[in-house]
């Protein structure tokens, strides 16, 4: 038995002290060396990569509140944010709005006008009527004409001290004399219900030369409106089978589901209204 | 007994509001549901005839004072439906969310053909399929779905006032 233990100490040295009498002084590393080298460094950065990993995995736990608070923050900042972008967007139309009927207003400078805002429609959806924010206070009276920029809306039918009631042109409680562009061709417009949010053109001489895309303009004939307010276009022309009358559709330029901003023209130029100066700048 | 006349007015009157200025947003193709009218039916059917007359008239006067041509057919309208579904609902049960929703289908019907015959037909048109397709049919789809969350609010209200009469 000691003889083995003999054999193998005296075998261990003599391997040693060969090993280090080969690698003493070397410039290379042998290929045993390097081959051990290169798997104890791959080893050790696989283990440098998981102990990174564990304590990003770590860091991930540690900093989920942090991240769920600075989340919410987050959230609430691109809430106010869009908020804030959708109020500039409302701005913007807006001011598109009340630009385009300052534009309206000088067009119009022969009459007095005067700008308003739509505050309430007719509960029912029978008429078409709706109230807007000024009425005696500022001078409005009844038959005064309501426009938007794209055209015209209807008259004011009913003055009280601080709203008005306006009657749209597709309410067909109302009549507006009319004439074509193109050919002078006169008749009046009022309420069809054949297809919705349409109007009716019907000829005062019975063989009108109006065709298809014709524009529709107040005439010259009405003592409400101005002359020259576009009403619509002509969309289709039809003949009564009973009557033998003939019509036209109008599509009506103004959207009359989107008013919001709206301007009052007074034709009867002897009467003044009382603050015009100020227009646009009445909220 | 006079407080629940006071808030009869005061409900009628935000309805009223609501309906003419946010009533726009929640209008569909077009078409308003009519909260008002759903509210006298169910105030008829909670209630008794006498409240839904009341209710009718207010609703008929605010609406005919602000957007009628003249006072009067609003007035008609919803007093009688007031009133009618308030007796025809005398020995009905009263917890019962989906009468309301019957009641209203058949008021709006009434409703729409009787404003029809007030305003339009006295006028001469005689022509009703426009306003069968573009007002009146999706009318009374609209309105028995509204008057669900009326119902709930009438009840609500009449409960509250129910009480204070027993207490007294």
């Amino acid at each position: 038995m000691k003889s083995k233990y003999k054999f193998v100490v005296i075998t261990l040295a003599v391997v040693s002290i060969s090993c280090a009498g080969f690698s003493y002084n070397r410039s290379a590393p042998t290929p045993v060396d390097s081959a051990l080298g290169y798997a104890a460094a791959t080893a050790a950065s696989l283990n440098v990569k998981i102990i990174d990993k564990l304590e990003n995995v770590a860091a991930y736990f540690r900093g989920i509140s942090r991240l769920n608070a600075e989340n919410e923050k987050l959230r609430e900042e691109l809430l106010s944010a869009r908020a804030q972008l959708n109020s500039l967007k409302l701005v913007e139309q807006e001011n598109t709005q009340l630009s385009a009927l300052l534009k309206m207003q000088e067009e119009y400078s022969d009459f007095p006008t005067i700008g308003a805002r739509i505050i309430a429609k007719d509960p029912g959806n029978w008429f078409n009527t709706f109230l807007i924010d000024k009425g005696a206070n500022y001078g409005l009276k009844k038959n005064m004409a309501v426009i938007t920029a794209d055209g015209l809306v209807g008259k004011i039918s009913e003055c009280g001290y601080n709203y008005s009631k306006v009657v749209s042109i597709i309410d067909d409680s109302d009549a507006v004399s009319a004439q074509s562009v193109r050919t002078n061709s006169v008749g009046y417009v009022t309420a069809d219900f054949s297809e919705e949010a349409q109007c009716r053109m019907q000829y005062s001489e019975n063989n009108s030369d109006i065709i298809v895309g014709d524009e529709i303009v107040t005439s010259y004939i009405s003592e409400i409106y101005p002359r020259g307010i576009s009403i619509g276009h002509v969309k289709k022309l039809i003949t009564d089978e009973k009557t033998s009358l003939k019509y036209a559709i109008i599509e009506p330029s103004v959207d009359f589901s989107r008013l919001d901003h709206v301007l009052v023209i007074n034709k009867n130029t002897s009467y003044d209204f009382t603050e015009v100066t100020t227009v646009g700048s009445d909220e | 007994m006079k407080m629940k006349y006071i808030a009869y007015f005061l409900v009628s009157l935000i309805i009223f509001l609501f309906q003419s200025t946010l009533g726009q947003y929640i209008a569909i193709a077009g078409i308003v549901p009519n909260m008002m009218l759903a509210f006298v039916v169910c105030t008829g059917y909670k209630s008794n005839a006498e409240d839904g007359l009341i209710i009718g008239i207010i609703m008929g006067l605010l609406q005919d004072c602000f957007f009628g041509y003249y006072i009067g057919c609003n007035l008609f309208l919803y007093g009688v439906i007031g009133y009618t579904v308030g007796v025809l609902s005398r020995d009905l049960y009263k917890n019962n969310f989906a009468t309301p929703i019957f009641f209203t289908f058949i008021a709006a019907l009434f409703y729409n053909l009787g404003f029809f015959v007030l305003n339009i037909l006295l006028k001469g048109y005689t022509d009703i399929t426009g306003y069968i397709f573009l007002k009146i049919l999706p009318e009374l789809v609209y309105d028995p779905l509204i008057s669900i969350p009326i119902y709930y609010m009438t009840s609500a209200l009449n409960r509250k006032f129910s009480e204070n009469k027993i207490k007294i």
